[in-house]
């Protein structure tokens, strides 16, 4: 008998639909960074604010390859619906700490689907993850060095101001 | 004369012509489908005591045979149409003594039938799709271990 399922989709069922799931995880992290990028602008935080909508297009970025991945192997990418999005947030502090919160959590999703794609010996989406998993170094790398000037700055007087101004120059190098 | 009115008629005949080779096409689309897939031998994919599940090998897909009717999908249409009824809740259909939970109706995309469902036939069209999609999915984990063992062999 003719093996339709194959001829239709390289993708098993299960892994189309963790793919889909990492979909949506990608969007909701997009539409927040948007959101926190709002928030920044508005406490007068201008780097932030642009340093997060940065974040928001990158994150639109993954989601779509993701999106562009479960198609090309003949599955069907589910454009997600996003609710939930936070529009206000306690501190300055707690805005970057959820960030490496989201950052650790994508990091522990795509590490999940790795595991799946392995036990699937689906090594083709397995080797289109190992892109993903060396930018989640970057994105937790990035969010830490940042936490981190609030303790070395300070955000008493004009803290917040130096932060603001110091976060831009923050970036990763592999060694 | 003959000549002029020969070639007055021809385009007549060559329209109706095309007009009769149109509406066949469009009548198979519509209506042939069914009976395109009936000149194949269709392979049992699974069938109960209320159902069958059925794949055409030349149209690449399956027929589902349920209650007298027969509806056309494709791998994917079937696997959502049986998701589809695995999430009807008859628990609260059982439970709801109103009209309206009696039945469930399911119009499933792409197909021109309309399933108006008891709580049985959920039941029995539940066990049918889940036969037919362990079945469909058991073909294609042998197909994938012969074609690995054929790699194995040859190398």
């Amino acid at each position: 008998m003719k093996d339709l399922l194959k001829l239709k989709s390289s993708l098993s069922e299960e892994i189309e639909n963790i793919l889909n799931e990492q979909i949506k995880l990608e969007a909701h992290a997009s539409s927040l960074y948007l959101s926190m990028s709002s928030w920044c602008d508005d406490q007068g935080l201008e780097n932030a604010a642009e340093f997060f909508a940065k974040q928001s297009d990158e994150e639109r970025e993954h989601m779509l390859k993701f999106f562009h991945f479960v198609n090309d192997r003949g599955g069907r990418a589910i454009s997600p619906e996003i609710t939930n999005i936070p529009a206000d947030f306690d501190s300055f502090r707690s805005v970057f700490e959820q960030t490496l919160q989201q950052e650790m959590y994508v990091t522990e999703q795509i590490n999940n689907i790795a595991d799946v794609c392995a036990k699937a010996k689906d090594y083709t989406t397995f080797s289109f993850l190992q892109w993903f998993l060396q930018e989640q170094i970057e994105e937790e790398y990035v969010a830490r060095r940042i936490l981190e000037l609030f303790d070395v700055i300070g955000e008493a007087g004009t803290g917040r101001w130096e932060i603001d101004k110091q976060l831009l120059h923050v970036s990763y190098e592999e060694k | 004369m003959i000549n002029s009115g020969f070639f007055y008629v021809l385009p007549y005949v060559y329209l109706d012509s095309f007009l009769i080779i149109c509406y066949i096409c469009d009548s198979s689309n519509r209506l042939g489908t069914q009976m395109f897939c009936k000149n194949v031998k269709l392979e049992d994919v699974f069938e109960s005591e209320y159902g069958a599940v059925r794949q055409c090998n030349n149209k690449n897909c399956y027929w589902l045979y349920f209650n007298g009717t027969q509806t056309k999908f494709t791998v994917r249409d079937l696997f959502l149409f049986k998701n589809r009824v695995d999430q009807i809740n008859i628990e609260k259909m059982l439970t709801d003594s109103s009209v309206s939970c009696d039945f469930e109706i399911i119009m499933p995309f792409r197909t021109e039938r309309c399933f108006v469902l008891s709580v049985c036939d959920i039941v029995r069209l539940k066990e049918l799709l889940k036969g037919a999609k362990f079945m469909i999915e058991l073909n294609s984990e042998i197909k994938s271990c012969l074609n690995r063992g054929l790699y194995i062999v040859n190398n």
